[in-house]
């Protein structure tokens, strides 16, 4: 099979699966198993046929047609699947959304749920009586975790898009940009707590102490973000999203 | 023989999947032939409809799934093997009996009884 057919395969499949109303994992499955079976279709019509363009038609002919399939897809698809489309619009990674939407979007779930929590931790000590520990200055850090972290998280997505781009991008790989983004995400956890210490302590010298035994460990931030892209990032993935089904 | 197609078999056609399973274990492909022998030819459904009915089936826990380890010789994406639970059996033996009264009650109205 040359790679014009087995292009037109997953086409067959695609135009099929992609307008199916189901989470990632599930359209992943369906996906595989339809092209494991066009395949073998496939090779079965070209070898009674002789001919790839002519197989390929034949299998796309036996496949059925992609309206009627998708529908048929969508009723076999279960409720309980909405719960997985739900986590995946509300974190997950976005398909035709921009970088900088994406970004927000999660900056606005983590810090939301970091909200959530700290105003637990608030509800917790004040039944327990301790409440005003929170109006003491000790307790500001703790009161800006939810900005800090929506913000970390909003840099950090830019950052693994920057990286994205520079290892997998249409330009074709830039050893330079990478480079620049892997530094730029080893700064960013200890740039911002300076930051908050600057603005706790008004002192620089005493934040830059507090933020200096951070740099050795932030090394892992940027390992970390090349980890995230390619998981993040397999090629498979792009590979059907970028199938030009219409 | 007139083909049987797809609209008449629609009801029927998890019926036939848990049927043609009781035979063996099958990926979605050897399903299809199966069917295809059974029904002599007669059978006409296209290759993707079967594929809703079985991940309903799935869902269902009548049918097991599990992705294929080894690729027996072949190049390509994995393929799904499907069997039959518990569950399975019992819900064909409710399908034949089903069926069994509907072509009763049917043959005794048409005057064509099986």
């Amino acid at each position: 099979m040359n790679e014009s057919s087995l292009t037109g395969l997953k086409i067959i499949v695609e135009r099929t699966v992609r307008p199916v109303c189901a989470s990632t994992s599930r359209k992943r499955k369906m996906r595989e198993e339809l092209l494991a079976h066009v395949s073998a279709v496939f090779e079965e019509e070209s070898a009674r046929l002789g001919d790839e363009p002519a197989a390929l038609a034949r299998t796309q002919q036996r496949f059925g047609q992609a309206a009627e399939l998708t529908g048929l897809l969508q009723a076999s698809v279960p409720r309980v699947d909405c719960i997985d489309r739900f986590a995946e619009n509300l974190v997950g990674y976005p398909s035709r959304e921009s970088a900088l939407q994406w970004a927000v979007r999660l900056a606005t779930v983590v810090g939301a749920f970091s909200f959530v929590f700290v105003g637990i931790a608030i509800l917790i000590q004040g039944l327990r009586g301790q409440g005003s520990e929170w109006l003491t200055v000790a307790r500001i850090p703790s009161l800006l975790a939810p900005v800090a972290m929506g913000f970390l998280v909003f840099c950090g997505t830019m950052l693994m898009h920057g990286m994205r781009q520079a290892l997998f991008g249409p330009a074709g790989r830039s050893w330079l940009r990478a480079g620049l983004v892997a530094a730029a995400s080893w700064i960013i956890i200890p740039l911002t707590t300076f930051g908050m210490c600057l603005a706790l302590l008004a002192d620089v010298q005493t934040s830059l102490w507090n933020v200096l035994p951070m740099l050795p460990y932030g090394v892992l931030v940027p390992v970390a973000l090349v980890v995230m892209v390619y998981v993040v990032d397999s090629e498979c993935r792009q590979e059907w999203a970028s199938l030009q089904i219409d | 023989m007139e083909a049987i197609n797809g609209d008449k078999l629609r009801g029927h056609l998890e019926t036939m999947v848990l049927s043609n399973l009781e035979q063996g274990e099958a990926h979605g492909l050897e399903i299809l032939r199966r069917l295809e022998e059974a029904g002599c030819g007669l059978v006409r459904l296209t290759d993707g409809s079967r594929y809703p009915a079985v991940y309903r089936l799935v869902l269902a826990g009548e049918v097991k799934a599990v992705w294929e380890s080894e690729p027996h010789g072949r190049r390509g994406p994995r393929r799904r093997i499907y069997c039959l639970t518990a569950k399975g059996q019992r819900k064909l033996a409710a399908g034949r009996a089903e069926w069994q009264q509907f072509v009763r009650v049917l043959g005794g109205i048409l005057g064509a009884s099986a």
